[in-house]
């Protein structure tokens, strides 16, 4: 069956959509009750956010709008050095949509909220015209648990751990969109386990960023403009798989301007570096993290290339620009 | 003696060109004593001022030994005399005018090679400077990479650390030497002397006295250089790293100390009668050759004496002559030696002792060096000759900082930022552009770390704190973003509407309107989309769009540029002939292709000369850059040569609303056919002529509606010279005007100089 404009009227169909789709998949103690507000109890400060997504192709190896919708708002929230709990969803359906194909997706949020430890307390629906299109807003809060954790505390001599190899999102939905097939799989995760092992090893976390959008070269350059510290990076240790790298090679990406779904930085101070790398690495999605790089005095971001090269990873308009004459 | 007979007149002389810092006044000094010419001389703010008092037969002899000189290293480019009304009593015999301290503005002298007279001397055994290595006189030396301050004075370069001796000062104090106030006097007891350090550290016998250690060091590094060992020695602008070219393993092991670079390496020869031992030099390439700039010149290879690993199968050879007694003294010994920058990979040269002592490599032997400091690196340049005259190809030690000398003398101040890759900026005061040294890649930070630092540089030194600071519209260029931290107003300037500026800069056209024909890799559009097959109508500071190669879409980021062989797909792809793709990632590059992934439409004309080369498995990967377009260029010079037939190829051109469009599909199409049965030589010929067959069918389409029949070349495409030969053939047997770039190269070295002339237009 296919959503139509009374799926959004707020009658029966809506509630059908809610109890056989989304309370299905995802229901709990809190959602079930379908009060005009969640009550909720949360011990000391919380951290809060929002994020709405658009991702087309809405599945992909790897995973698929559900997921990115409840790890991306976890992962947010975790990066504050909280402990996600609870989340809402919001819906925009787009006419046509498949309800197998929604009820996918709510399957698929169920699941990942269940990994993350997170409750979705709180929904809403809405029902556009259009053409099968589905989009997703959630908003989640985590009660904090290693307070002070600052894009703008780091400093020199404090070192850059990465979670794991970069580019797989992108490369995974550009393979999708290509109608190419390889063994590319989104890395779409939630990174609470690693944020608890770096908090429970006692970890001294200055900062803490998932590299999501625009790649791990503009997550560091806001980690320094905020912090108004320099960043240095080792490109023969940050890691990438052998087969996104050879995509990269075939379609002039860089993967360090590649999105990631499942991928954080933590920067630690130099004297913790190596426990904290042990700490990411025991969760299941920290296995490849490594010590990419460190704080350096003064400003922008850099990458150490073979033979000393040092090139400047700045801030870029436009994918793939050349500049080459 | 009748008074009345012989009565004096009074002139004001002003002369401009190179007369600072290379012993003009002096010369002048000496001109005026000869013909009994009383008065003064002194600089001003980069021009020369000469009161002469004499009769007039005097003067006029005066004047034209003033103009025909050619043994000093001044060049006079404008004399303007005119009447003065002062008294004859004030002026007693001949003065020199100290500079003033308040001199607004001065013109900083290129580096000098040493001189005619100075190597008479450093082979004449009874000269008190016998085999000097650090030989000089107000006619030649360092100047720029050694000025820390203006005006240039012993006491503000890096000459200062010596002290004279008392027979170089008394040499230095008198006006009839030709050492008179050379800052860069020097001899064997006061220094700098030669040092060289081996592999071990040893640095030899260090208690003989200056004249011994000389000889000694140069003993030793020669007799490893003609071991087949690579030294380091200390130049003018920075190090360079030298070895025989002779020597199959001695070329290898310096490819892999420069980190495995495959960019063929620069002879440094004797003479010139051993260049043309291994090369072809007309007259004109000789000139080049011998010239102040002393640059490397390209030069076709004529026999294979050289190691194959020098010129990694180019046609040509890039031949240079000694500039520093050093070097001559060292040819001398050895023979031709590759001299090539000391950096490593795409690091910049290194200038410094402590870093090249520093660096510690199993293929480097030693290091010839002294303790005179250069202030800022420059490289060789690099020229050619192109339609009977040079061109500059990289402009640098010997050019820079020369100004280029505008018509235009607005009182305004710029900074033009200029482009990316080949980065060098322009300064510009009162009619003077100074185009600073070449950089590289911007991309590389310690590149852009030292053009940063060249532009608070050469400011200060040039006293200009810019009104209008000018910069390339591409919105990731390194240089663009370094204009935006400096808090002034910002002009953004087409990429090939700069290349287009530049050639009117050049040849001063400021008053009519020019086709401008840009061809060369990428650049960013004003639609966004790549450039670089571009015919612009260009008027004063403003251009127009008349046509372009068609679109191609490719894919985008700087490494796929340098494929050509992914180039080449993404041609076939467009142009519907998938089948003849030859390549393990077709499927991947299609599907990126069709799907929009990470592609950029270009209408490069630099790209299509990669792709054509790839098609007919000539050249697959640019391991440096335009490697496939210069291999496609040889090929077609050799076929010409051999009288190959050609013409098969042509480009079809469209026109819809006025705008002319170049089509690479039908051509693209008859060379995949053609290629199995024609031999690839003499398709690269047919491509060639096709290329300039378009050229002027485009010009006269534009002539014939616009009535415009100045034309001017520019872009890297255009370093080509068979190329640009054919076209200019062709288009001046059609009666159009054809200016090119000249005193800047055709590449993006030419970028600030066309900024440059776009603000001053404004
Ligand atoms: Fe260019
Ligand atoms: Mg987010
Ligand atoms: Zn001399
Ligand atoms: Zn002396």
């Amino acid at each position: 069956m296919k959503i139509d404009m009374a799926h959004g009227s707020g009658g029966n169909q809506t509630t059908s959509l809610i109890n056989d789709t989304f309370l299905k998949c995802y229901g709990n103690e809190i959602l079930s009750r379908l009060e005009d507000a969640a009550v909720l109890s949360v011990k000391g400060d919380i951290a809060y956010t929002t994020d709405s997504f658009v991702v087309t192709p809405m599945f992909f190896n790897g995973g698929d709008i559900g997921k990115i919708a409840i790890c991306g708002t976890v992962n947010d929230v975790a990066m504050m050095g909280a402990i996600p709990k609870y989340l809402t969803a919001g819906f925009i359906i787009e006419e046509g949509t498949e309800i197998e194909l929604l009820e996918s997706i709510a399957i698929s949020m169920g699941k990942a909220a269940l990994e993350a430890g997170v409750k979705i307390v709180a929904g809403d629906t809405k029902v556009i015209e259009g053409n099968g299109g589905v989009y997703i807003n959630t908003s989640g809060i985590g009660e904090i648990v290693k307070p002070g954790v600052s894009i703008s505390n780091c400093r020199e001599g404090d070192v850059v751990i990465l979670s794991g190899n970069l580019g797989d999102h992108h490369a995974a939905i550009m393979s999708v969109r290509m109608g190419i097939e390889n063994n590319i799989a989104s890395d779409c995760a939630p990174l609470v386990s690693i944020v608890k092992n770096l908090i429970d090893d006692g970890i001294d976390i200055k900062c803490m960023r998932d590299v999501t959008r625009g790649g791990l070269a503009t997550v560091l350059n806001e980690v320094s403009a905020s912090s108004g510290c320099g960043v240095e990076i080792y490109d023969k240790n940050v890691p990438v798989s052998e087969e996104v790298r050879g995509l990269c090679d075939i379609l002039g990406l860089d993967p360090y301007y590649m999105a990631n779904e499942g991928k954080m930085i933590a920067v630690v101070p130099k004297i913790q570096a190596e426990q904290a790398l042990e700490a990411v690495k025991k969760s299941s999605y920290g296995k490849n993290a490594a010590i990419i790089g460190e704080i350096v005095p003064g400003r922008g971001v850099n990458a150490i290339t073979g033979l000393n090269g040092v090139r400047a990873l700045d801030i870029l308009y436009g994918e793939g620009l050349p500049r080459i004459c | 003696m009748d008074k009345r007979k012989s009565k004096r007149i009074i002139k004001k002389i002003i002369v401009s060109g190179i007369v600072q810092g290379v012993g003009f006044r002096p010369f002048v000094y000496r001109v005026a004593k000869k013909h009994r010419v009383n008065g003064t001389v002194r600089n001003i703010g980069g021009i020369v001022e000469i009161i002469a008092s004499s009769p007039e037969k005097e003067f006029q002899m005066f004047l034209a030994d003033l103009q025909s000189n050619d043994s000093g290293s001044h060049e006079i480019k404008n004399i303007e005399i005119s009447d003065l009304t002062a008294e004859d009593s004030v002026l007693q015999g001949f003065r020199i005018i100290e500079s003033m301290q308040d001199e607004k503005i001065s013109i900083i002298p290129p580096d000098l090679p040493v001189c005619r007279n100075c190597e008479k001397e450093l082979f004449e055994e009874k000269d008190r400077r016998f085999r000097n290595p650090f030989i000089s006189c107000m006619s030649c030396g360092p100047r720029y990479t050694i000025i820390e301050e203006l005006p240039y004075d012993r006491k503000n370069t890096t000459m200062e650390e010596f002290e004279m001796c008392p027979s170089c000062n008394e040499e230095y104090i008198d006006p009839e030497d030709r050492r008179f106030h050379a800052q860069t006097i020097s001899c064997d007891e006061c220094g700098p002397y030669l040092i060289f350090r081996d592999n071990d550290g040893s640095e030899g016998e260090t208690r003989v006295n200056y004249k011994q250690r000389n000889q000694e060091s140069l003993r030793r590094a020669a007799a490893i250089l003609k071991a087949g060992g690579i030294i380091a020695l200390k130049g003018i602008g920075g190090y360079h790293f030298a070895c025989s070219p002779f020597l199959e393993d001695a070329v290898s092991n310096l490819r892999m100390l420069k980190g495995r670079e495959e960019k063929p390496f620069a002879v440094m020869f004797d003479s010139l009668a051993s260049i043309e031992e291994c090369c072809h030099a007309g007259e004109a390439e000789k000139k080049l050759l011998e010239s102040k700039a002393r640059p490397i010149v390209l030069l076709y290879v004529k026999e294979k004496r050289m190691s194959d690993a020098v010129g990694k199968g180019s046609m040509y050879c890039g031949a240079f002559l000694p500039y520093t007694p050093l070097q001559t003294l060292l040819l001398r010994e050895c023979g031709p030696l590759i001299m090539t920058s000391a950096n490593i990979s795409c690091q910049p040269i290194i200038k410094d002792d402590e870093e090249m002592l520093a660096l510690s490599s199993p293929y480097l032997a030693g290091v010839l060096y002294n303790k005179r400091g250069i202030v800022r690196s420059v490289d060789d340049s690099v020229a050619k000759v192109v339609d009977s005259e040079p061109q500059i190809i990289r402009r640098s030690r010997g050019y820079v900082p020369y100004p280029i000398f505008l018509k235009n003398r607005k009182d305004i101040q710029i900074f033009a930022a200029g482009g990316d890759l080949k980065a060098a900026f322009c300064l510009y005061y009162k009619g003077n552009a100074v185009v600073s040294q070449y950089f590289g890649d911007l991309g590389e930070h310690s590149i852009l770390k030292e053009y940063e630092k060249s532009y608070v540089d050469l400011s200060r030194l040039l006293k200009v704190s810019p009104d209008i600071v000018l910069c390339d519209l591409h919105p990731n260029y390194h240089s663009s973003r370094f204009v935006k931290s400096l808090d002034n107003k910002i002009i953004y300037v087409q990429h090939h509407h700069a290349h287009i500026a530049s050639v009117m800069a050049e040849h001063d056209l400021t008053n009519e309107k020019v086709i401008g024909i840009a061809f060369d890799g990428t650049g960013y559009g004003i639609d966004g989309n790549i450039w670089g097959g571009e015919f612009l109508v260009c008027e004063g500071s403003n251009f127009e769009r008349t046509g372009h190669l068609e679109y191609t879409p490719i894919i985008g980021g700087d490494s796929s540029m340098k494929d050509a062989k992914k180039t080449a797909a993404c041609f076939l792809i467009n142009a519907g002939l998938t089948e003849y793709v030859e390549d393990e990632r077709a499927g991947i590059i299609e599907a990126a292709v069709k799907n929009k992934i990470n592609t950029h439409l270009t209408s490069s004309m630099g790209r299509l000369f990669d792709a054509v080369s790839a098609i007919l498995e000539i050249g697959d990967k640019n391991t440096y850059e335009g490697e496939c377009a210069i291999n496609l260029e040889k090929e077609a010079f050799l076929a010409e040569k051999n009288k190959k037939s050609s013409g098969m190829l042509r480009f079809e051109i469209e026109e819809n609303d006025g705008k002319i469009i170049i089509k690479t599909k039908s051509l693209l199409e008859s060379l995949v056919r053609l290629k199995e049965k024609e031999d690839k030589g003499t398709l690269a010929l047919s491509f060639h002529h096709a290329v300039s067959d378009m050229i002027l069918a485009v010009c006269e389409r534009i002539r014939n509606k616009q009535g415009i029949s100045s034309v001017a070349l520019s872009g890297g495409v255009f370093q080509n010279t068979f190329l640009t030969e054919e076209a200019l053939k062709k288009l001046r047997l059609k009666d159009f005007d054809v200016y090119i770039n000249k005193a800047v190269p055709p590449n993006d070295g030419c970028i600030s100089l066309g900024q440059t002339f776009i603000g001053l237009m404004r």
